[in-house]
């Protein structure tokens, strides 16, 4: 679904929604990687595993729906070379890379904030002496 | 058989969209949970993000329910109908993203919780 403005296309929403989910995507991998490097156990697990899966979502499977390299399986089946299994294959991908990616996040997140953390890994400075 | 399961599954997508939606909740809870815990000032974007993201998808799914019945509104309340939704799903990835980042921030430098 477009938005629909008169902004010239490359400045418009329609365009900036896929670069800002793509940075979104990517940072929510980074800060989730940062953050579970200092919890410990399975929460942090969890937390990590929906970042991936969110990641993955948004920067990759969004960005190629938005430049039409994939479909919904209904528009493939009014092109010419559009495959409507295929299509909708992707579309398993897409949704079970959102919605559970969403769903383990959202578990890690609530099992970590559920009792007092876990003691925070001592980070180990080694100072290498030249 | 695989078939219904695939057409159960995924062609309503209803199974995966709860689940989704449920991960959300989780999300927002947890997010109550660690405002309470740590008293922090940020983690509260990161319910108000949770919150945005679940009214998108709300909206969607209002969207594709009611899309014919539309048809024969106006123009203005088609622009709503199909923009909210996605505007809120936008900015609902953003405010947790940023949430979560600086709630993380603002917590490492400090000591370990008071217990409540």
């Amino acid at each position: 679904m477009p938005l629909i403005t008169e902004l010239p296309p490359l400045a418009s929403l329609d365009a900036a929604r896929p670069v800002f989910l793509i940075l979104m995507g990517i940072s929510l991998v980074v800060i989730s990687w940062r953050i579970s490097r200092k919890w410990l156990g399975w929460p942090a697990r969890i937390l990590m595993a929906g970042a991936l899966l969110l990641g993955f979502g948004y920067s990759v499977i969004l960005p190629l729906y938005a430049m039409g390299v994939l479909m919904s399986p209904e528009a493939a089946l009014f092109q010419v070379d559009g495959d409507p299994v295929v299509a909708m294959a992707w579309q398993v991908v897409k949704a079970f890379s959102l919605n559970g990616g969403w769903l383990l996040f959202g578990a890690g997140l609530f099992w970590a904030s559920r009792a007092p953390l876990p003691p925070r890994r001592p980070v180990q400075f080694t100072i290498v002496r030249p | 058989m695989i078939a219904a399961f695939f057409e159960v599954l995924f062609n309503q997508s209803f199974l995966l969209d709860t689940a989704g939606l449920m991960g959300l909740g989780l999300v927002a809870v947890g997010a109550i949970r660690l405002a309470e815990r740590y008293h922090s000032l940020n983690a509260p974007l990161m319910i108000w993000g949770a919150i945005a993201l679940i009214l998108g998808r709300l909206g969607i799914l209002a969207y594709t329910e009611f899309f014919h019945s539309m048809s024969g509104m106006s123009a203005g309340v088609r622009w709503v109908a199909v923009n909210v939704p996605m505007v809120l799903l936008t900015l609902g990835v953003g405010l947790i993203v940023a949430g979560f980042w600086l709630h993380e921030k603002e917590v490492d430098s400090r000591f370990e919780p008071p217990v409540s």
